[in-house]
């Protein structure tokens, strides 16, 4: 790994116990344009050179840091990869005509052309940075703005193609890590509660997804009326109030003989497998992060755990080898397993 | 979604027909729609599939003798969707349909977010607007200079000077008050 220029999902960052990292979307428009599900093929032309062009002549710094992508010129496995390392969505990449995606270094800004909508910019960042990751957003904003001129309206804010996001157009999200409640068996009512208070509670790929290694997405729904800080206090406050649980719900779990055995087992077996899937990968890897978290595996960086993660998806780890194509399962199982174990070792 | 008459464009129209019962649907272009006479709007005759020449004429008369004739469709300016093919797709085909159906839309925006009204950011402020070149520097409420300052100790002074009727000190401060005032201005 070069540690040079490492990337946001090979670090750890504050509350990192509980919060692997954090995430601030910005979604855009420019008017007089209809938006990218009417658009035709040279409106996203249009749409696309004007945001190239925009982030060139940026006013900020880091708009021109970041590097374009044309995603035609992109491999259907770098695609898949983008998406593992959560720089563009799954459907970004199913149509690569006509779209676009800006890229920083160390992978912590993503701005996507012509997906929903003409612009989503993406920030993110190790362990709980919702203010820090907002504040670069707002000026990557201002900096595409000073050219692009989004579609404002006075009342409803941002306009978006999907009313879900009018206003501050703002999606927060944090991916958390809740083993301790979730074997409590109660995260549906906590789901259930958080709805009301305008957050949603996913599963680790986003909606309609189930949760891997106990991986869960807690973002905001509502974004009109309350501003990007007071959307973002709100789900401060109340994560912060999650994270409380979760901790005690941990300390009462490996008081228990059993779940401290299953968590050495989980940090033996990652260390010595032949073969590894992902999913058992992610199973155990949960288990040595509660270790970690606990003290029982202190030697065990979370840096480490996090890029694991990421890593030995299944696109990027085969890119990371050199092959231009998906590795066949049984032999990405044996490379995962090399992998984890020698980061382990 | 793409036509599926020519294959090529995005389809903005959406057409039902109802022959003897069969339902068919289809997603057209904008372009293939106006070959098969579909949806394009003009405002005097309705919509340029009904041949009929009296049909705007039968339409007004319809209105008045409460038949069921069809009605016009209002349809954004700058995509062409109307508010049948927003609430059908669930989404907005353009920023402009915000002003054009912002009637309609309003009762479902009130129901997902609760309020209708925006608090946040605000593109034309510049309060949040950055330095060039910077990065991450939000720029300051400029505080006042201080020439300004002086101005206000000044006009402070005076106003002292006037409630004590010592006007030859105040007519000094507001000499010098002007001169700061000019010194400002150039």
């Amino acid at each position: 790994m070069i540690h040079t220029n490492r990337k946001w999902y090979e670090k750890h960052g504050p509350q990192g116990d509980v919060v692997i990292s954090t995430r601030i979307r910005l979604a855009r428009n420019l008017p007089k344009i209809p938006f990218p599900e009417r658009m035709s093929q040279k409106q996203r032309e249009q749409v696309e050179a004007a945001v190239h062009k925009a982030v060139e002549h940026g006013s900020a710094a880091i708009a021109q840091s970041l590097r374009y992508v044309n995603m035609q010129d992109v491999s259907r496995i770098e695609a898949i990869s983008m998406v593992e390392r959560h720089l563009a969505s799954p459907d970004f990449i199913s149509q690569t005509s006509g779209r676009a995606l800006l890229l920083a270094a160390d992978e912590s800004i993503s701005v996507m052309v012509n997906e929903e909508d003409h612009v989503r910019m993406q920030i993110m960042m190790e362990g709980m940075n919702l203010e820090k990751a907002y504040q670069i957003a707002s000026v990557l904003d201002d900096s595409l703005n000073s050219s692009l001129h989004f579609a404002f309206h006075k009342d409803l804010g941002y306009l978006t193609q999907c009313p879900t996001n009018l206003g501050t157009g703002m999606r927060a999200s944090l991916m958390l890590h809740l083993p301790a409640l979730q074997e409590s068996g109660i995260m549906n009512r906590i789901a259930g509660n958080l709805s009301k208070l305008g957050l949603a509670l996913r599963g680790t790929y986003g909606e309609g997804t189930h949760s891997v290694g106990a991986l869960y997405q807690l973002s905001n729904q509502v974004s009109l009326g309350l501003s990007e800080t007071e959307a973002i206090a709100n789900l401060s406050t109340i994560v912060m109030q999650l994270m409380d649980q979760e901790r005690k719900a941990r300390q009462q779990m490996v008081r228990e003989v059993d779940k401290q055995d299953q968590i050495f087992r989980s940090a033996a077996i990652l260390k010595s497998a032949r073969v590894l899937s992902t999913d058992e990968m992610m199973k155990l890897l949960s288990h040595v992060r509660v270790g970690i978290a606990c003290g029982l595996l202190s030697e065990i960086p979370y840096d480490t755990v996090n890029a694991l993660m990421i890593r030995t998806q299944p696109a990027t780890m085969s890119l990371a080898y050199g092959h231009e194509d998906a590795i066949p399962v049984q032999e990405r199982d044996t490379l995962r397993a090399k992998i984890v174990a020698k980061a382990l070792a | 979604m793409i036509c599926q008459s020519c294959g090529k464009h995005q389809a903005t129209t959406h057409v039902k027909t109802v022959i003897n019962g069969t339902v068919t649907e289809r997603n057209l272009c904008a372009e293939c729609a106006q070959k098969e006479g579909i949806g394009t709007w003009n405002p005097f005759q309705g919509f340029s599939g009904f041949e009929n020449p009296f049909f705007s004429l039968s339409n007004l008369f319809g209105s008045f003798l409460g038949s069921s004739l069809p009605e016009t469709v209002t349809r954004c300016p700058v995509c062409g969707s109307s508010f049948h093919d927003i609430s059908e797709s669930g989404k907005v085909g353009c920023s402009e349909c915000y002003d054009v159906f912002y009637e309609q839309l309003l009762p479902s925006i009130q129901r997902l977010h609760g309020s209708p009204s925006h608090t946040g950011k605000n593109p034309t402020s510049q309060a949040m607007q950055v330095m060039p070149n910077a990065e991450l520097t939000i720029s300051e409420q400029k505080g006042p200079s201080q020439e300004e300052q002086q101005i206000a100790q000044y006009e402070k002074e005076m106003q002292q000077a006037i409630a004590k009727q010592d006007f030859e000190q105040a007519a000094v401060l507001r000499d010098r008050i002007r001169e700061l005032k000019q010194k400002g201005e150039k």
